[in-house]
């Protein structure tokens, strides 16, 4: 984890006290600049080189599309920017799965040259960095937004070195405004921010990194008991939540530390009491991001509402990473969501806030997500095995 | 349209008002918890352990499953021996009986008894037999992997405040190795990690140590010395998560009663060496092996404490090819250490116990480790020559 770089801390202490002290005009220059050095030393000149060219493409665009250039360089943007995401993240991926598609069917339609081929290794946050610039260009595009014409001001946006790396994923409207009246934040935020800042670390080095020595010892198991499978989804499952929800804190309080709120990430999912309560609830930046910019252009409520599920859902999968486990994952809570509005549709009572119905909701929806976390730790084979022995061993 | 104006969807987000700060209070209160839970498992723990020690210290709880040992070779990441000799059983073993002598036992991966189970060790063995024949000794065993004596001379500067009646100390030619620092990555870890041991060793060094102590420390004294307490902070980390990690193998092991770990794979035995190589590497590594002499250390301690000594010539295997004895040394250089070793005991008034060539070759699992067999072997010559010193003649063979 980047914030616990020995690096970043001789960075931090540089960075947040040095814009303390920079004079209030030059405050822009100082956290563009930092956010700069921070983004080379973590990804390097070939991580980096993408990213700006990315960035500028975006800057530009917005701008052209205020300009009433909009539908062409939109789509040649957008094409672009996910292109690259694709190009780095899922290309390898896609032309593995279609390689053992054609090795099941038994035929070769795949060049040599294809079967063999690796992408490059994907500049760093690039996940992060197309969301945030897609959001920015279908908001000034689709919602007509004031694009952001100081370069300065997109270029914070773009790397701030707090949320750069792992989010939460920033909203423009939300975040650039701050940047127009920045100042130093007065003794409480900053104090605030620090004690969210160690409330993060100790998140993840206290809770969610030891629950990964339990993860690890009870993955080496002659066989999967239901005690082992149970422990090893709910251990999963909070070791995600801390290790995230910790990162999410150390990036909020940096931020807070130089005066600008960024997004909330989680907002105690695991006391949810429905799929739907507890999207709202986990990671909440992305999913956030998956409702606007796939799920509402889709069709979102009105028509096909179970398909435009499945695929926000398995989209949002696929995100966390490039292999078939978090596209099974995402389409498991696809369906659990598409599942849910059913029940809902013909049983309203049992979403009635009476104290039965909430507990039995809770215990439903914890054990949903909880076993979901084993679809998306593990590989479908051994998410089969942990599923069979358990209910094999009682015969 | 304003984010917060949007429609709520099925995967959308409630605007924040009272009811999310509320939930946000609960998360806390949730990872409070949690964390005074876990700080309450470690503190019950460290005390659960601390039954007995000597020298008033907070003992920890054994950190490995192999509780008697003062590291496991698969696991290490903790190497300040600070924290390694608390958890030992040299802190908070309480003895059968008053007049337990303790007797630390001091070497290399032979010593620690790799590649088996603490009790198959030569070491945990005698400890056997005293307690069959009801001895009142116990055997701490201080093994730790690599060889090399000032490694020993650290461990047993540190272990001292832990009150060794007896030292044995089982040492090979190998241990000799006449350079500082050791270009060996886990070995300057290990130093690394002790560098305010190494330091006060340096300005108070143990005779002819002087030299490699003082040279540790300069070689720390830029990059190593300033991050001290930094180092120390993550060594208490590591031990921590090396902690839970042992928990979940009692808990794993109290699951699967019949589920054991694999034993840790030894090198194999090189038989077939090129004897010219092995001259060369040994008059780049041993020159001047004599020069820093752990048995000096012993002979000051043995006068100034009154600790009885041991000094074992540790078995090792012969595997003649020309001129060489077996993979590691020179035929020639084993015999000039054998006979230094005799003299130089003899002259600093040291016990000394010569089993260099007790074993055969098939009492070997490779060029150094000897099997369960070789281990019962060297433990029954141990056992007799400590309880003979001890004025206990009453080891039987079995």
């Amino acid at each position: 984890m980047i914030f616990l770089d020995n690096w970043f801390w001789l960075f931090a202490v540089i960075a947040v006290p040095g814009f303390w002290l920079c004079p209030k005009p030059a405050k822009l220059y100082w956290l563009l600049a930092a956010s700069g050095v921070f983004h080379f030393h973590f990804a390097g000149p070939a991580g980096m080189a993408p990213i700006l060219l990315l960035a500028l493409l975006t800057y530009v665009t917005g701008i052209a599309i205020a300009g009433g250039k909009a539908r062409r360089s939109f789509i040649a943007a957008c094409t672009l920017i996910v292109g690259s995401l694709l190009f780095y993240k899922y290309s390898s991926f896609g032309l593995a799965s279609l390689s053992e598609l054609e090795s099941l069917l038994g035929i070769e339609a795949l060049p040599e040259q294809l079967n063999s081929w690796r992408a490059p290794i994907a500049p760093l946050a690039i996940s992060f960095f197309t969301f945030e610039f897609v959001h920015y260009l279908y908001e000034v595009r689709v919602h007509g937004r004031e694009p952001i014409r100081n370069p300065i001001h997109f270029g914070i946006f773009a790397i701030f070195f707090p949320s750069l790396a792992s989010g939460p994923i920033k909203r423009f409207p939300d975040f650039v405004p701050q940047l127009e009246r920045l100042e130093n934040p007065g003794v409480d935020k900053a104090l605030a921010g620090a004690r969210r800042i160690i409330r993060g670390m100790f998140k993840k080095v206290c809770i969610a990194d030891l629950l990964v020595e339990f993860i690890v010892v009870f993955e080496d198991v002659p066989e999967y008991t239901f005690p082992v499978v149970a422990g090893l989804a709910v251990f999963q499952g909070f070791r995600i939540y801390y290790d995230f929800a910790g990162y999410s804190d150390m990036a909020i309080g940096l931020a807070q530390m130089l005066n600008l709120t960024i997004p909330e990430n989680f907002d105690r999912p695991y006391f949810s009491t429905s799929l739907q309560d507890f999207w709202r609830r986990w990671h909440m930046s992305l999913s956030s991001w998956i409702r606007d910019y796939v799920y509402i252009p889709l069709g979102g409520n009105r028509n096909h509402r179970a398909l435009n599920l499945l695929t926000a859902m398995f989209l949002c999968g696929l995100w966390h990473g490039a292999a078939w486990n978090f596209a099974i994952w995402g389409m498991y809570h696809g369906l659990g969501l598409a599942f849910e509005n059913v029940i809902n549709h013909f049983r309203p009572a049992w979403f009635e806030d009476h104290p039965f119905w909430t507990g039995a909701r809770w215990v439903a929806c914890y054990g949903f997500v909880t076993y979901g976390w084993l679809l998306f730790f593990y590989p479908a084979s051994t998410v089969w095995r942990m599923t069979c022995d358990p209910i094999l061993g009682l015969f | 349209m304003s984010r917060s104006s949007l429609p709520p969807g099925p995967v959308g987000h409630a605007e924040k008002g009272p009811s999310s700060i509320k939930s946000q209070h609960g998360g806390r209160r949730l990872t409070r918890l949690l964390g005074a839970l876990l700080l309450g498992v470690l503190i019950a723990a460290a005390n659960a352990t601390a039954a007995y020690s000597p020298s008033s210290r907070l003992c920890l709880r054994p950190l490995f499953s192999d509780r008697p040992r003062l590291q496991d070779v698969d696991k290490t990441g903790v190497l300040w021996l600070n924290l390694l000799l608390r958890q030992h059983e040299v802190c908070w073993r309480k003895p059968r009986s008053p007049n337990e002598t303790r007797i630390f036992a001091l070497g290399n991966s032979a010593m620690y008894g790799f590649p088996w189970p603490s009790e198959l060790s030569a070491v945990g063995l005698v400890n056997r037999m005293f307690d069959r024949q009801n001895i009142p000794a116990h055997l701490f065993n201080l093994g730790f992997v690599f060889t090399y004596q000032v490694k020993e001379a650290l461990i047993l500067s540190e272990a001292l405040p832990y009150e060794p009646d007896f030292v044995v100390y089982g040492a090979t030619l190998d241990d000799f190795g006449h350079l500082a620092p050791f270009p060996y990555l886990p070995v300057t870890t290990f130093f690394n990690a002790n560098s305010r041991a190494v330091a006060q060793l340096a300005s108070d060094p143990p005779p002819t140590f002087g030299e490699p102590f003082r040279k540790y420390r300069d070689a720390q004294a830029e990059n190593i010395r300033p991050y001290a307490s930094w180092i120390a902070f993550r060594q208490t980390g590591t031990f921590v998560r090396l902690a839970v990690e042992q928990t979940a193998k009692m808990l794993r092991r109290k699951l699967f009663p019949a589920f054991r770990e694999a034993n840790p794979q030894t090198h194999k035995r090189r038989a077939l060496y090129n004897c010219a190589e092995v001259k060369k590497s040994f008059s780049k590594k041993y020159a001047n092996w004599k020069e820093w002499n752990m048995l000096e250390y012993l002979a000051i301690l043995r006068r100034e404490t009154g600790m009885k000594v041991l000094v074992v010539n540790w078995p090792v295997a012969y595997e003649p090819r020309g001129d060489c004895y077996n993979v590691r040394y020179p035929t020639a250089a084993l015999e000039d250490y054998v006979d230094w070793m005799g003299e130089t005991t003899k002259r600093l008034g040291l016990e000394y116990l010569d089993l260099h060539d007790l074993l055969a070759r098939q009492d070997f699992v490779d060029s150094v480790h000897p099997t369960v067999g070789g281990q019962k072997k060297v433990a029954i010559r141990l056992a007799k020559q400590i309880a003979t010193l001890l004025h206990k003649e009453t080891i039987s063979d079995d």
